[in-house]
């Protein structure tokens, strides 16, 4: 898969691109979210 | 590169981070502004400062060089870094960490740590621990920094050490974490700009992903004898399960990084500088693509510069670096990107350095003068932005890393950069993981975790890890040997077991003490 060896290898890449898009996609759902004014 | 090009964009550089500290300085009123920026930094800086912090010039050209060496495997250090060091460590770390610091009224990691115990002596113990331990790692930041100088400018390697050591105190001594923190975010937005022109160019010169892949995995016979006889299988595979390779890079590098980000301290005060958790989560969203154009650039390129050298030169990069890992991202890169990016690459290395080295820096002279020299003499405790011991500890923190920079050997980038990370995590994370989320844990659980973790980890570099054990020649010369047990144990990190073993005793000891009071819990979690 991907060109790579192994299939560990390949989920690694994988995994590194899907975790960067995870983590743009969690800060957009709570860029807006109010829990903790008051603190 | 020509070096009168160079020294104009080092010193426009040098110019705007100069402007930047400057107003940090002038914004910095209160100790709250020295130690955590007001609590008011946006997540745009925090994000960029906590990534300029995490990413030093030895994860760019020490991993980096040991990824052309080893291969794809250390992606999985990236997925790590990415999912631990920001999603897990931003939204639920951090969240909580702000919170507990605020209600707590504490300023640096020690001091909440002690706060939440209600102890002086976990303070005192966790701030000697930084300040004791530290200044290693910030003095393989700082021989990264003066090495890319000496070779830039051809300048002495000891004017170069010196000129780095000096510029940065100086904006630390007087700017606090303003000044850092400002100069970080810029650094960042420099290293960004290089790194997402680096991978662009690498994977267009190997003919794009999968063509690259495919190139990197027909070239698996070209692997050196040594290395295939530790385990490596080819660039884009794993090493063979259980080999002493594979164990390196399991354990030492993607645990020991991967999990030991969430226990550094110049990394977890940042979550203090925010005004409110949604800062926290809008940080993942910049922090995700930062830390990912990052790592994830240098765990890609540095396999893939192997294709380029072999069908340029016909040699692999360990070959063309002569054996020193160190090399091959200098190398590779001097050798097929333009002439522009040379210079945008030299201040993202130099941004490296310059963010990494601040930030520890501000860590060790807080460590010094709150955390230690203020719980001794309470009466030199002020309010005011900059006290004299604080002072004073970046002093101390800027000498020691200088005199280390001397001692510490060759090669060395990478594996103190695992060591310091797997020290923290195992003597810190237990006990910072149980005060923000366990009500049961006590003062005397935290304390017996951080010896027992920082005790087994010592004992497993200096006894047991035959990197460490080898050049220390302390069981050599108790017992007569390397190492005191056989292999796998010989390669298998310390933070296998230290982490372990400090979780056991920080629960069953917490458990056999007596529960901290219901209205000072109320205080820290409600």
């Amino acid at each position: 898969m991907l060109g790579m060896q192994d299939l560990t290898t390949a989920l690694a890449w994988l995994l590194t691109v899907c975790s960067m898009v995870f983590g743009i996609i969690f800060g957009l759902i709570y860029w807006n979210r109010e829990e903790d004014e008051h603190i | 590169m020509n070096l009168a090009v160079l020294t104009v964009v080092v010193l426009g550089y040098m110019g705007i981070l100069t402007i930047l500290a400057y107003i940090g300085y002038r914004q910095t009123i209160t100790a709250d502004d020295y130690l955590v920026a007001g609590r008011s930094a946006s997540p745009w800086v925090m994000a960029l400062s906590y990534g300029a912090t995490f990413i030093s010039t030895s994860a760019i050209i020490g991993f980096g060089g040991v990824a052309g060496l080893y291969g794809f495997s250390l992606l999985w250090l990236a997925f790590l870094n990415i999912v631990l060091g920001v999603w897990i460590a931003f939204a639920f770390l951090g969240t909580r960490i702000r919170r507990m610091s605020l209600q707590l009224d504490v300023s640096t990691f020690p001091s909440l740590l002690g706060a939440r115990y209600q102890s002086r002596a976990v303070t005192i113990a966790s701030g000697l621990a930084v300040f004791l331990f530290m200044p290693a790692y910030t003095s393989i930041v700082l021989i990264g920094g003066a090495r890319f100088l000496q070779e830039a400018f051809r300048l002495d390697y000891n004017v170069a050490l010196m000129i780095l050591a000096v510029i940065v105190g100086l904006y630390v001594f007087t700017g606090g974490l303003k000044a850092v923190m400002y100069t970080d975010a810029f650094s960042a937005a420099v290293m960004f700009c290089g790194m997402l022109a680096l991978l662009v160019g690498t994977y267009r010169a190997v003919g794009g992903v999968v063509a690259g892949h495919q190139a990197l995995s027909n070239m698996r016979n070209l692997v050196p004898e040594t290395l295939a006889a530790a385990g490596h299988q080819g660039w884009t595979a794993m090493p063979a399960f259980g080999s002493p390779l594979w164990w390196t890079i399991v354990s030492t590098i993607i645990l020991g990084v991967g999990v030991g980000v969430l226990a550094q301290p110049q990394l977890t005060m940042r979550f203090m500088t925010v005004k409110n958790n949604k800062s926290l989560y809008r940080a993942v969203l910049i922090g995700s693509i930062f830390i990912f154009f990052m790592v994830g650039t240098v765990y890609m390129v540095g396999p893939l510069s192997n294709v380029y050298f072999y069908h340029t030169r016909g040699v692999i990069a360990a070959d063309v670096a002569q054996g020193n890992v160190d090399l091959i991202i200098p190398a590779f890169i001097s050798s097929f990107m333009p002439e522009w990016f040379l210079y945008l690459f030299a201040l993202t290395l130099l941004s490296a350095a310059i963010s990494t080295l601040s930030s520890l820096l501000h860590v060790q002279g807080s460590a010094f003068g709150y955390d230690v020299w203020e719980q001794f003499f309470p009466s030199t405790r002020g309010r005011e932005r900059n006290s004299l011991p604080n002072q004073l500890g970046v002093i101390v923190g800027v000498i020691l890393a200088v005199i280390l920079a001397y001692v510490l050997p060759a090669n060395i980038i990478a594996r103190a950069t695992a060591f310091w990370y797997g020290i923290c995590a195992a003597g810190f994370l237990p006990a910072l993981a149980g005060a923000l989320f366990w009500r049961r844990g006590t003062k005397q659980g935290a304390m017996a975790s951080i010896i027992t973790g920082f005790a087994v980890s010592i004992f497993g570099f200096v006894f047991l890890h035959l990197a460490e054990a080898q050049p220390f020649g302390i069981c050599q010369a108790l017992f007569g040997r390397d190492t005191l047990l056989a292999f796998p144990w010989t390669h298998v990190d310390p933070l296998l077991y230290a982490l372990p073993a400090a979780l056991v005793v920080y629960v069953l000891v917490s458990l056999l003490t007596k529960p901290p009071a219901e209205e000072h819990l109320k205080k820290c979690f409600d």
